[in-house]
């Protein structure tokens, strides 16, 4: 008998692929000094409507 | 019984109001040096009310404590009096880290990263020999198609030198509850990296399922909004304000120290017990991390024999 799937929890883990080939090598010809100038922060900020929506998921 | 509106309504009195000089004269009379010498706190009390809500805030924890020891890096990097500072309760001190060679700051790193065709900086530390971690939000973003691309992590960062070398991510891992729902409450992920990293940087320890309030904190990273400019490692000391998952400490750092630790000093020990994850936009001195539970052991697990 099939056994019953347990259901997924949020703090389950979800996976990327695994990067093929030499991931060193292309990050690093990507990541020049003019590439990394052009970086912004990632943003930090959320909006103040999303403030009391208690998991912090936007309205 | 008092409703909440009736518990906020400011209380005043009018003690002077005949004939102030008479009530000052009155007091100045009575507070000798000696009373006020034998003067006595007044006791504070916490009504069932206000009890119950903060133990609603504050539940405790769900899961079995769990820890993880930091480990110096090979060439030396020891713990030395970090967290010694005196804290500000109702403020931060935020400084240039002063000593990038020591624990917890040897283990914190620039993190480079591109979503869609757009380049972006974060920061991260190593967890494991061969692992890093990080936000979520630093390696996962559902608008621009899912994981980010061409991660390199550079612990030690400093105004654009690289002392100890840069690791390219192979592997992301995250958790369904920010992959699937983008719940700030599981804003956590950890990256493989292409060879060890953990005996040149040492890794952070962490610890989990701790009560929420465990700071004084000290977060850091490498804030690159203004008044910062992403090119120097930063710390922000600060006291745990709120909150049982997202919890929330004082910390003025901006854009950029997303994904950055938040270290704790406890029975000599430094352990990760947060991250930078988000503030709200009109409160930017308040920074929120999701709380350090079972999500940050399933991804612990995962790469913690990585060799």
């Amino acid at each position: 008998m099939a056994r019953k799937k347990r259901p997924t929890r949020p703090e389950d883990v979800a996976s990327s692929g695994e990067i093929q080939g030499d991931a060193l090598a292309a990050a690093s010809d990507f990541w020049t000094e003019e590439e990394m100038k052009k970086a912004r922060p990632i943003s930090l900020d959320r909006n103040d409507r999303e403030k009391g929506n208690k998991n912090g998921k936007p309205e | 019984m008092a409703s909440r509106n009736d518990r906020n309504e400011v209380q005043s009195h009018s003690l002077v109001t005949e004939d102030a000089r008479t009530a000052m004269a009155e007091a100045a009379d009575y507070w000798t040096e000696q009373r006020m010498a034998e003067a006595q706190p007044v006791p504070v009390e916490i009504s069932d009310d206000a009890r119950r809500q903060m133990e609603e805030e504050s539940p405790e924890p769900e899961g079995e404590r769990a820890d993880q020891p930091s480990a110096a890096p090979e060439d030396g990097g020891a713990f030395a009096g970090f967290g010694d500072d005196e804290v500000d309760l109702a403020s931060y001190t935020t400084t240039k880290v002063p000593n990038r060679r020591i624990l917890p700051y040897c283990t914190v790193g620039k993190l480079f990263m591109r979503f869609g065709n757009s380049n972006y900086v974060g920061s991260a530390w190593s967890i494991a020999r061969r692992a890093v971690f990080t936000a979520g939000h630093c390696i996962f973003d559902r608008d621009t198609g899912g994981w980010a691309r061409t991660v390199l992590f550079v612990p030690q960062y400093h105004q654009g030198a690289e002392p100890v070398g840069r690791w390219a991510a192979t592997r992301m891992h995250s958790l369904i509850g920010w992959t699937r729902d983008r719940d700030f409450r599981y804003d956590m992920g950890v990256f493989e990296v292409d060879r060890a990293i953990g005996p040149t940087t040492g890794t952070l320890g962490w610890m989990a399922n701790y009560p929420p309030n465990q700071g004084p904190y000290t977060s850091i990273g490498y804030p690159a909004a203004p008044p910062f400019n992403g090119q120097e490692m930063w710390q922000s000391v600060g006291a745990y304000i709120n909150g049982s998952n997202p919890i929330q400490m004082h910390n003025n750092m901006t854009g950029g120290c997303s994904g950055g630790p938040w270290a704790v000093v406890k029975g000599g020990q430094v352990y990760a017990n947060g991250l930078n994850s988000f503030r709200y936009n009109s409160n930017p001195n308040t920074m929120y991390s999701p709380y350090f539970g079972q999500g940050l052991i399933n991804l612990y697990n995962l790469v913690k024999n990585l060799t």
